[in-house]
């Protein structure tokens, strides 16, 4: 490659600037690595990401939310017919509310932050490929909402001794933050004001729009993340995109589609 | 081992944000060294600059770094390092963390080492615990210094590195750009602060209004200045004499008296001016206890430049 | 000063002015003028009026729609209208969006950047700051909750569906009371989510959580755990769209728990929501450092 073939002939460090009066083109060692590994790079942003997410307003706000979850399968449990309540509350709370707010805030603000404080530069000015950063950034959101807003889903499903309905929520509450993670962090990238968008795209699209019409729950994520819920025997879903099967195609399609548009979006950008 | 030279070079550059054009036609060719790049706020300096390390496209004309376009080529972005000018850094991070993940995502084989070196070459603690925004606005940029330069760079851009610094540490890190671009970086910086540039060296680049204004050496530009005269002061016991000589013999063009023993001298040829002085204060019987050139300095120059 | 007969040397250098000074009522008036301007967009870039645009047109668009159909259709008789206390009802989406950029975009920008300290160091103390603040979202915020209706009320009198002249006042009185309290709600709540942080985002997050959190946990509550019906007044959005439906006079078609309550405890409930709120902001501001 043309690019390598210039640098490679540079003189190059082992490790920064070391020898007091040297200069570049006696220092015969090239550098160890042309590029980092991507795996490196990848790790590198996602721990800096996952630092700069991880706040404790941010634990704490979304911890509470998940810790609601649990309270609502207390509650479920006390009803006649658990496992219908469980999903109601797994629906109309889980799928509609924590999920897609608590990635809307973290998915937003991992490159949004760095947008809106200026430090995208110290991030782009480097040699790696543009699809890291984005890749990365979805990963951290994923991490923290999994735990933090998913997983209590699934536990609240347990507490209301709504084993078929964890099990189904098991699969709906990650694959939806993952779709979300990818539309989110996309958005960051994006707009300027991406939470705004956001909660537009949750509260109008999502919990309205979706249910106008049979066919408008198919071009919502909550839709096709309740289809997987409604795979639960015995309980009965609202909204249904389609089967099961198809969500567990279209939710990681849905992520994967964002996450190009997202690096495809950073490569053109002009940083600040 | 064929080397290829670091050059920063600009062809017919021009950045406008619809109807507003910050950058226009503006080309220069940098090579090894330091160059200051001067001009007014809202020149257009550090849109220049971000065109530059290829963080904005710009609207015309093309800009190699290395003879590599550093928008399109990730690559060369190993070997350009950037002090950007805003002041945010990243808050959950130490220094060390700040330059290690710059070094780590340069690929370094020792991160870590390589971010301690940096940290003492800026006169920062590697080991300091506390995060960065908890470091004075001084510290905060000599970190900001050592992520630029950690990977060992051969263009180095320097978006006001000296803000926030006291004069003790901007000496050290004028030393440091100094001793950089001796090793044959191209080292790029901007500054209000035109004494230190001054000391940085002599080659400028002078924006205005978004336009490269002037380029080269400041001492030879201040020659090319012809429709304005260098004034010189000389303190002398007969004022009025020399001055009158001066005018009459028409080696100055204007004069004023400032006190009994104060002159300001108007010349348009300022080596007649240094030859003709002493024959004719010899002659009137004056004696001269100091003759100063006024505005051959970088600042005269960058007035009489973005004031045109 | 030297003066001939006739000529005079001024002092054009820095003078104290010794003239009249306004009270700091008119300080109010110019921050929340300048407020809602802002927030609005309106002395800015076209940019920054894109979202209190696409905002304003989601707000109206059931009453835009509304009327269209009844110009449109001519066998639409009055009652297959959308009415003022559903349209409250059912702009509950959009009111909360529009508090999610209004509150937020007032406050947080301010002590992110240190402004809240300018604005205290002169005639304004923390209290009539935020007066001046909440007159600013509040003016805006009723442009949602009072305009669609009186253009709905503008459009349904052209239509023919409209109230007779003796009826007009008392609905005319119904609107701003109903709107009032309504923008009054998201007001209030939307301000004190924001004073709990500097960051936009966050604040927008926020109000939509506290708006849609408690709803889907008190439901469940009375629902499966026989919780009493009351506990529905957390639920301050549909509070607020029930009492729409009581000022009125008319009745929602929802089974939900808020539905069952008496409109005294209702209209309690929205009040006490909106000192909270008002009470948690001022508090909030009162410990605040006002420095960057």
């Amino acid at each position: 490659m043309k690019a390598r073939s210039a640098l490679s002939t540079e003189r190059t460090s082992g490790g920064g600037l070391g020898e007091p009066g040297g200069s570049p083109s006696s220092n015969p060692q090239v550098i160890a690595a042309t590029r980092p590994s991507a795996l490196s790079s990848v790790v590198a942003f996602y721990r800096l990401l996952l630092r700069t997410q991880v706040t404790i307003p941010r634990l704490l706000g979304i911890g509470a939310l998940g810790a609601l979850s649990l309270l609502l399968g207390v509650f479920a449990r006390l009803d006649d017919n658990s496992p219908q309540a469980a999903t109601d509350a797994i629906s109309s709370y889980g799928l509609a509310v924590l999920v897609p707010l608590a990635t809307l805030w973290l998915g937003t603000s991992a490159v949004g932050d760095l947008v809106e404080d200026r430090l995208l530069v110290y991030l782009w000015l480097k040699p790696v490929s543009r699809w890291q950063l984005p890749a990365a950034a979805i990963l951290a959101t994923v991490s923290v909402a999994l735990p933090l807003a998913a997983l209590p889903l699934v536990l609240s499903a347990v507490i209301a001794g709504a084993g078929d309905v964890a099990w189904a929520t098991l699969l709906a509450a990650p694959l939806a933050t993952l779709a979300y993670a990818g539309l989110f962090v996309a958005a960051g990238l994006w707009f300027r004001r991406a939470v705004w968008w956001g909660l537009a795209f949750v509260l109008i699209w999502e919990n309205a729009v979706a249910y106008t019409a049979e066919g408008t729950s198919r071009v919502t994520v909550v839709g096709w993340a309740s289809s997987v819920l409604a795979r639960a025997p015995g309980v009965d879903v609202q909204l249904q995109a389609g089967s099961a099967a198809a969500a567990l195609v279209v939710l990681p399609a849905v992520a994967i589609a964002a996450w190009l548009i997202a690096t495809w979006r950073y490569r053109r950008a002009d940083i600040d | 081992m064929s080397v290829v030279e670091p050059r920063v070079v600009a062809d017919g550059v021009s950045k406008w944000f619809g109807p507003l054009v910050a950058v226009s036609d503006v080309s220069f060719d940098v090579g090894p060294g330091v160059t200051a790049l001067l001009g007014p706020n809202g020149a257009g300096k550090s849109t220049m600059f971000r065109m530059l390390v290829g963080l904005a496209r710009p609207s015309k004309g093309s800009v190699r770094v290395l003879g590599l376009d550093p928008r399109a080529d990730t690559g060369v972005t190993r070997l350009i390092g950037l002090v950007p000018q805003q002041e945010s850094v990243f808050e959950p991070l130490t220094a060390h963390e700040f330059v290690t993940l710059t070094a780590t995502l340069h690929g370094l084989p020792d991160p870590g080492a390589a971010a301690t070196r940096a940290l003492e070459t800026v006169d920062l603690d590697p080991a300091d615990k506390r995060r960065l925004p908890a470091y004075s606005k001084g510290m905060r940029q000599r970190a900001k210094v050592a992520q630029a330069i950690v990977h060992d760079p051969s263009v180095l851009v320097l978006d006001e590195p000296l803000t926030g610094l006291d004069p003790r540490q901007r000496a050290d890190l004028v030393g440091l750009f100094r001793r950089l671009g001796s090793e044959g970086r191209c080292v790029i910086v901007s500054s209000h602060v035109l004494d230190e540039v001054e000391r940085l060296g002599s080659h400028v680049l002078v924006m205005s209004q978004g336009r490269l204004a002037a380029a080269g050496d400041f001492r030879e530009l201040r020659a090319l200045m012809d429709d304005r005269p260098m004034r010189v002061r000389v303190r002398t016991d007969r004022p009025r004499q020399l001055a009158g000589a001066l005018l009459e013999a028409g080696t100055a063009v204007g004069a004023r008296l400032d006190g009994d023993d104060l002159l300001e001298l108007d010349t348009t040829d300022a080596r007649a001016l240094a030859h003709a002085l002493a024959p004719v204060a010899r002659d009137r019987h004056a004696r001269l206890f100091e003759v100063l050139p006024l505005d051959a300095d970088l600042e005269g120059v960058f007035r009489y430049v973005v004031q045109r | 000063m030297s003066a001939g007969q006739d000529a005079q040397l001024f002092d054009l250098g820095y003078r104290s002015y010794d003239g009249p000074r306004e009270r700091p009522a008119r300080a109010i008036l110019t921050l929340a003028v300048f407020t809602a301007k802002r927030v609005l967009g309106l002395g800015r870039g076209g940019r920054h009026k894109v979202l209190p645009a696409i905002t304003l047109v989601i707000a109206y668009l059931p009453a835009f729609l509304s009327v269209a159909f009844s110009a449109l259709l001519d066998d639409l008789a009055p009652d297959d209208l959308i009415s003022y206390g559903a349209y409250m009802f059912i702009s509950g989406s959009a009111l909360a969006l529009f508090a999610a950029l209004v509150a937020p975009e007032a406050l947080c920008p301010d002590r992110r950047s240190g402004m809240l300290g300018l604005y205290l160091s002169g005639p304004l103390d923390r209290t009539r700051y935020l007066a001046a603040k909440g007159a600013g979202v509040l003016a805006v915020m009723l442009l949602i909750t009072i305009g669609p209706l009186l253009f709905m009320l503008l459009a349904n009198t052209l239509a023919g569906f409209g109230p007779s002249a003796t009826e007009t006042p008392e609905l005319l009185l119904q609107i701003l009371v109903a709107g009032t309290s309504t923008a009054l709600l998201y007001a209030s709540l939307s301000m004190a989510v924001s004073s709990f942080t500097t960051r936009r985002a966050a604040a927008a997050v926020g109000l939509v959580l506290v708006v849609s959190v408690p709803v889907a946990v008190v439901r469940t509550a009375i629902d499966s755990a026989g919780a009493p019906d009351e506990l529905d007044l957390f639920s301050v959005a549909f509070a607020a769209g029930e009492l729409a439906f009581r000022i009125f006079g008319e009745t929602s078609e929802d089974t939900e728990p808020i539905t069952r309550l008496s409109t005294e405890l209702v209209a309690g409930g929205v009040g006490a929501a909106i000192l909270a709120g008002a009470l948690i902001c001022w508090l909030r501001y009162r410990r605040i450092e006002a420095f960057r």
